[in-house]
């Protein structure tokens, strides 16, 4: 027992290429703790509460584009990391700023715009990039907006979100294969304000990641609590948003059934098949191994299109 | 029934805010605006705010305070719109409207704010004006707002804002403006176009408060490319010299990924081998960086020393660049484009790395890249061979190659024509790769078995005399930087402590990252050398 902690324990500090090794493609620690601070940095200067006031967007609102970047960036073909930072982007341009809401969706393109930029390597115009999204307004337009977000959030673009969290959690942990998996589950997550609004980044990063090894573990725990002790994690405001993660991964990504198919006997084979199915995504304490590959894409409540005024 | 009240709630109030707005248009009641939007119900829940009513309505959310003088002063100067992102573009005619009302329009939301937002308002009543002393200098009197509430009894309770507690600024102090449209709802337009009437982006030259010509004043350019171009600059404030990096933008294009990058990465990159960022200027579509200034960079530098460098600068060079990459590489930041033109040098010959355009935060390895990346000399056999799938590696190999350019003054590989002759190049000096050692290239899309001769490779003495200057030491490091399997390279971090760099003091491992080597007493007299 004391062994297996030490190798975990040793693990979880990383292999540092400092120590004379041929170099290593695992994260280190140090990157870790890198974002902390960042974030530790970062959320001091952020308002707690949007600004309020007569057509100023609310969390509704910041919920409905957050939700159109992540699909926009699906029809784009970019990563889960840029839609991570855009949705970062957008929640400290509403925290920060007022935004009337004619042209939250013109901050969400611009946000989306300057993810795109920071993270993915093949450019593109900015009116193939408006016109791939059906968007109106023009690349000069959409200049403007990305100067604006970038002069207020100080040309300090490259935020830490809650994917690098993920992502460095599990590459610490040798789980790096469950990025591939988890695209439903983090937007699923970006698009709910209740939960960015109320966690950090890396809480809910860390929450995530230990309802994965929950899911496909048993000794979750010991590797959650290294993790959340390495990270100075509060455990109750872990299993907060764990719960709360929980809850809405449940609500969100479970099948949505018509009463006709609840009713329907006939039926009752194929929906046990199917329910056992996204069962193993809410994973239960006995855990069982996760089968994401056939979830539900989320969908965006809009079209793509501007917002109305 | 959840799911039914989460799709009608996204919708509802935006299609009921559009049929109510278009309605009192028609029946021109818009300017009394019974019914508005709601408050966020987020505001309910805020730890300041006491229910002392039961309604839940937003509109006691808001007061109005009639301000003193200073606020009013406060409306007017530009700081008071500095959070906002929009400005509010209204007519005169308009203005003067609403200054001649009891409750201005403008000055009422500046107020409103203060009221909402200020540490001394307690309590409200009824909706008549009662004095109350927020501070000792101002006197704030709170109105309730009745024409904008949906409740008329005056009996119910309203939500006030309490300070607790050492008067900690609310949630919202940031807004310092609350802009009130409802008399601009007849002219809003339906599309998300930016009407000039309405609200808009401000124009581009408000977005700077200060002129870059009347900070700087221009003394030579340094140098053009087809980005940008760099000035050699004096501020006039303090005498100081900076480097202005001057990006010009077209009118019709996007913000270049170059110039996001280099300012969102440089922000978080403070360190003694890397260029420091001092600050971004907007105006006349053109974004200049200003930047600590350089004396010369290490092409310029060896262009006039062709035989390379001597052991000891080599040494120092080596090390700086080692440790500047090893900071960036921690940070998982990968640079990318390492060439000596990108390697600056000040005048005491402290070495920083610049040109942060083609960097990029290194992802999982499963993420691909653009394997168009680093200049033809300087880029792996790898890359060169279409990997997608690298990481901190890239960089070393350019290190390698710069540390055999120092040495000997020139490129160790200048290919001339395309990428089968860089490869060619690398293959004949470096050996052709061995698919035993190296399994892994014939899955690289580019690499067909016998396309090259099975070149042996050769010995960095064979190749130039002048690699005797680096000892058997220093060749073995470079033998380390130069493989052609990224595996095998060592790392930034691992070389630094590589014998070659024993002949430094020891402390030079102890430097803050701020720190120059420089700073060592013992290094203290090589600095005059450049």
């Amino acid at each position: 027992m004391g062994s297996r902690k030490r190798r975990s324990s040793s693990r979880l500090a990383g292999g540092s290429s400092a120590e004379g090794k041929p170099m290593e493609d695992g994260f280190s620690s140090q990157l870790l703790s890198v974002l902390l601070q960042r974030e530790r940095r970062l959320l001091q200067d952020l308002p707690q509460r949007m600004p309020q006031g007569d057509d100023v967007i609310g969390w509704r609102e910041r919920n409905r584009e957050a939700s159109w970047t992540c699909s926009a960036a699906r029809r784009l073909g970019l990563g889960l990391d840029s839609s991570a930072l855009a949705v970062a982007l957008l929640d400290r341009v509403v925290l920060n700023t007022r935004v009337p809401s004619k042209y939250i969706n013109c901050v969400a393109a611009a946000s989306l715009s300057i993810a795109k930029k920071i993270c993915e390597d093949h450019d593109e115009d900015s009116y193939v990039f408006l016109g791939r999204l059906r968007l109106e307004y023009s690349a000069s337009e959409l200049k403007r907006m990305e100067l604006r977000i970038l002069s207020l959030l100080d040309w300090d673009a490259h935020l830490p979100t809650v994917y690098r969290f993920v992502e460095s959690f599990l590459c610490q942990i040798g789980a790096a294969f469950f990025l591939d998996l988890i695209r439903p589950h983090v937007e699923a997550l970006l698009c709910e304000s209740l939960l960015t609004a109320k966690f950090r980044p890396s809480v809910l990063a860390l929450s995530l990641v230990s309802i994965l090894l929950e899911s496909s573990n048993r000794q979750y725990q010991q590797t959650t609590n290294a993790m959340a002790k390495s990270c100075k994690i509060d455990m109750f405001e872990l299993n907060r948003c764990r719960g709360k993660l929980l809850s809405l991964w449940t609500r969100l990504l479970l099948p949505k059934l018509t009463p006709f198919e609840l009713l329907a006997p006939q039926l009752e084979e194929g929906l046990d098949a199917k329910g056992e199915q996204f069962r193993c995504l809410a994973p239960t304490p006995t855990g069982q191994c996760p089968a994401p590959t056939s979830t539900p894409d989320l969908a965006s409540p809009r079209p793509l299109q501007p917002t109305p005024c | 029934m959840k799911r039914r009240r989460r799709v009608r709630s996204s919708s509802a109030p935006t299609m009921w805010g559009k049929i109510t707005s278009h309605i009192g248009i028609w029946l021109g009641l818009e300017e009394e605006r019974p019914m508005r939007a709601s408050c966020s119900l987020s505001m309910l829940h805020h730890p300041q705010v006491n229910a002392v009513r039961n309604s839940k309505s937003s509109e006691n959310l808001h007061r109005v305070t009639i301000a003193t003088q200073k606020s009013k002063e406060s409306e007017s100067s530009p700081s008071s719109r500095k959070s906002t992102i929009f400005t509010l573009r209204r007519s005169r005619n308009k203005e003067k409207k609403y200054k001649t009302n009891g409750m201005t329009a403008g000055k009422s939301f500046n107020d409103m704010t203060q009221s909402w937002h200020s540490n001394g308002v307690n309590q409200i009543n009824g909706g008549q004006p009662q004095s109350a002393t927020a501070t000792p200098t101002k006197t704030i009197f709170n109105f309730l707002r009745p024409a904008r509430s949906r409740s008329n009894n005056a009996n119910e309770m309203v939500l006030v804002s309490s300070t607790r507690g050492n008067g900690v600024a609310p949630a919202c102090s940031t807004s310092s403006t609350v802009a009130d449209f409802t008399h601009l709802r007849k002219r809003r337009p339906r599309s998300a176009h930016y009407d000039p009437n309405t609200i808009t982006l401000p124009s581009k030259e408000e977005m700077t408060t200060q002129d870059v010509n009347d900070l700087y004043k221009r003394l030579e350019k340094l140098g053009e490319g087809s980005y940008a171009t760099v000035f050699k600059c004096e501020s006039r404030l303090d005498g100081s010299i900076v480097a202005l990096k001057e990006i010009k933008l077209q009118f019709q294009e996007g913000l270049p990924f170059t110039a996001i990058r280099e300012a969102s990465l440089l922000r978080t990159l403070r360190h003694a081998n890397i260029v420091c960022l001092h600050d971004i200027f907007y105006q006349h579509h053109q974004l200049t960086f200003v930047f600590e200034y350089m004396k010369m960079d290490l092409s310029k530098y060896l262009e006039n020393n062709p035989y390379g460098l001597e052991s000891f600068q080599i040494k120092l060079l080596l090390f700086q660049l080692l440790r500047g990459l090893d900071f960036c590489h921690r940070k998982k930041i990968l640079h990318r484009d390492l060439k000596p033109q990108n390697l600056l040098l000040d005048e005491d010959g402290v070495l920083k790395l610049a040109d942060f355009g083609l960097a990029r935060a290194k992802s999982v390895p499963s993420r691909t890249y653009s394997h168009e990346v680093v200049t033809l000399w300087y880029r792996p056999p790898d890359v060169l061979l279409g990997s997608t799938n690298y990481s901190t590696q890239l960089d070393m190999w350019g290190v390698g190659c710069i540390f055999a350019e120092i040495c000997i003054g020139q490129a160790l590989f200048p290919g001339t024509k395309d990428v089968v002759d860089q490869l060619e190049k690398i293959f004949r000096i470096r050996g052709s790769p061995d698919e035993q050692k190296w399994p892994e290239v014939l899955s690289l899309p580019h690499y067909t078995p016998g396309t090259f001769p099975p070149y042996k490779g050769l010995a960095f003495m064979a190749i130039s005399p002048l690699f005797t200057k680096i000892m058997k030491s220093g060749q073995e490091l470079l033998s380390m930087f130069l493989q052609l399997k990224p595996e095998n390279r060592v790392s930034a971090a691992s070389a630094m402590l590589h014998p070659y760099f024993a002949s430094l003091p020891r402390e030079i491992h102890l430097l803050a990252p701020a720190q120059s080597i420089y700073k060592l007493s013992e290094l203290q007299h090589f600095r005059h050398e450049f």
